[in-house]
């Protein structure tokens, strides 16, 4: 088998459709002799999700439930792995994440030419500003769904990045060239994910902290390995009861600080970007993908950039 | 043989041991194994090549001399494309152009994962700005030969971003995802460029006209091909005396006009850039590469 994606999941019954509509055979192009798998790793939600929640959609599901859940989803990072057949792995930590339809055959692809590729899809937010600040101004599920609704999704996917802003972790604003800090869509081979360790356990704060950041970071920095990131493709938010991004305020800030704490503990360092070359793959098949030129007006609007 | 750089010159004397040493084995980065060949053809300059201004560079030379030569490129294009050997040719019809290190790697790369790519690399000048505007306040080929003596090429060829100016068309901002028409250096398959019939030899002017471009377009509008554009890597043009680099604006306009107007003659419209969508691979090597913060010093 070629492809095993991992999908963690915990009572996102509103976004798992979604979700697993992007990942399906008849969304993703280019893939119509893919042999894959989406291995749906429940981590103890409520009401176990069931197949009702995938009806109608072609996606060749295995859905795993975590025996004795925990706040991290760390164990249930490594039950997906455990359970992966594919040679090359997509790592979702997060099930709330939408794809664009080129992600599969783009992300594949880099591994004609980079023998052992760690490719990164870039992350967005759903709706008109950050999350964490859109909630705060009004923004919510029904608002979501509208928008949704509006570019008649799931259509045309590329349509995504009409409704999106860029996840900016700071930064003024963001190209495609940019570098990526957080993902939460990334390829790697299954014997490279397998001989890191998987995910690792220690990262055992609700939501798993940075255990994200280090997956991308360590598979990035292995010996061999060539980092890519897409251009033209991503990965979408949907606004959920999430850990740390539908936090708001000082709350949110306490909050990732014990996350940088405890990534100090385990790594004995604060540097969670990999410090490798990033190569960059894709296209971009709408305007609305430019995103530089979508920041750029954003910034003239703000008034914070000339001409 | 995998590849054959089909390199095209004219009075290039001084030129031409760059470029070559740009598509060098020790230039080339990751290019170890890689079976290859530079074509290179001298299309009658008045005073021919001398092989030995390359025979200390390692770089595999096929040099074909032609003396009775037609002002217009096309023939020499035609001849090295029959002479060449490789399974991908690179076109570089303009032989004063020298290459960033990973521009065959990565072009090799777009191979492997595309089907049947056409890719191609930024152009830049040499020097401040566009060459056509930078001789007026007094660029020339001793500037040129100290701003390499400044950034030690070629030891990292890389720095050709620092003293390089992007080919900016209209007023927009530069980015590497910017819709590119012309290439000095663009890799096909060569089964395509003798589907395609080489190069047109309806373009008879001096310089070929829009040869460069149309070739480009009917390669890259070809059904069965993906356009790749490289980022972080670049072909950058040394100063000479060319036929529409090194001439003032106003001149250099009149003689384009003259050009889209054979163009049109042999293809039917205006449209010489294409319309079909590109994709993307490549890197940005240093921060000079950075080009959408790109500022003209010379503007």
């Amino acid at each position: 088998m070629k492809l095993s994606v991992i999908l963690v999941c915990y009572d996102m019954a509103r976004e798992l459709p979604r979700t697993l509509h992007t990942l399906s055979r008849s969304y993703q192009q280019g893939i119509t002799d893919l042999e894959y798998e989406v291995l749906l790793v429940d981590n103890g939600s409520p009401l176990l999700p069931g197949p009702e929640l995938w009806r109608g959609i072609d996606v060749p599901i295995r859905l795993i439930r975590v025996e004795q859940p925990t706040a991290s989803p760390t164990p249930a990072i490594n039950a997906g792995l455990a359970a992966a057949q594919g040679e090359i792995i997509c790592y979702m930590c997060d099930a709330a994440h939408l794809l664009t339809p080129g992600v599969f055959a783009t992300a594949l692809s880099a591994y004609r030419a980079f023998e052992n590729a760690v490719v990164a899809v870039r992350y967005f937010y759903l709706g008109p500003d950050e999350q964490p600040v859109s909630v705060t101004k009004g923004y919510d599920q029904a608002a979501e769904d509208e928008l949704l609704a509006r570019i008649n999704f799931p259509e045309d996917g590329y349509r995504l990045f009409e409704v999106c802003t860029p996840l900016r972790q700071g930064a003024r604003m963001v190209q495609w060239l940019n570098r990526i800090g957080e993902t939460n869509c990334l390829f790697l081979r299954r014997s490279l994910f397998q001989g890191m360790g998987g995910a690792d356990a220690r990262f055992d704060l609700p939501g798993g902290g940075f255990v994200n950041m280090d997956i991308f970071k360590r598979a990035s920095e292995a010996p061999g390995t060539t980092l890519l990131q897409l251009i033209g493709e991503g990965s979408f938010h949907q606004l959920h009861g999430g850990i740390t991004t539908n936090s708001q305020g000082a709350e949110r800030t306490r909050r990732l600080e014990g996350f940088r704490e405890n990534y100090r503990a385990i790594r004995g360092h604060d540097e969670l970007l990999a410090k490798v070359p990033v190569y960059h793959l894709g296209h971009m098949r709408t305007r609305a993908s430019n995103i530089t030129a979508r920041e750029r007006r954003r910034l003239r609007v703000m008034g914070e950039l000339a001409g | 043989m995998k590849l054959s750089v089909l390199l095209i010159s004219y009075n290039m004397a001084r030129e031409i041991p760059r470029s070559l040493q740009a598509l060098s084995r020790t230039y080339q980065h990751g290019i170890e194994g890689l079976d290859y060949e530079v074509v290179l053809v001298d299309n009658g300059s008045p005073v021919p090549l001398d092989p030995a201004s390359w025979a200390q560079l390692d770089v595999p030379v096929e040099f074909i001399d032609i003396r009775d030569a037609h002002p217009s490129p096309a023939g020499a294009i035609n001849l090295a494309l029959a002479r060449s050997r490789g399974e991908i040719v690179c076109l570089m019809i303009d032989g004063a152009h020298m290459l960033t290190p990973g521009v065959f790697r990565l072009a090799l790369a777009a191979f492997a994962i595309h089907d049947n790519p056409v890719v191609a690399t930024r152009y830049f000048w040499l020097g401040p700005q566009a060459q056509n505007l930078s001789i007026a306040s007094g660029y020339n080929q001793a500037v040129e030969d100290q701003l390499l003596r400044d950034i030690n090429w070629p030891q990292d060829g890389y720095r050709l971003f620092e003293i390089g100016s992007p080919l900016v068309t209209g007023g927009e901002n530069i980015n590497w995802m910017n819709r590119m028409f012309e290439s000095n250096c663009f890799f096909m398959a060569r089964t395509l460029f003798e589907e395609l019939g080489g190069a047109d030899e309806r373009f008879d002017f001096p310089g070929g006209g829009f040869i460069n471009s149309d070739i480009f377009k009917r390669a890259v509008d070809h059904p069965a091909t993906t356009a790749v554009q490289l980022i972080g890597e670049g072909c950058f043009h040394q100063v000479h005396g060319g036929t529409t680099t090194n001439i003032g604006t106003e001149e250099r306009n009149a003689q384009l006009a003259v050009y889209l107007d054979q163009y049109e003659a042999i293809r039917g419209d205006r449209d010489i850039i294409t319309s079909s969508p590109f994709s993307f691979l490549g890197h940005l090597p240093n921060d000079a590469a950075k080009i959408h913060r790109w500022r003209s010093s010379g503007a």
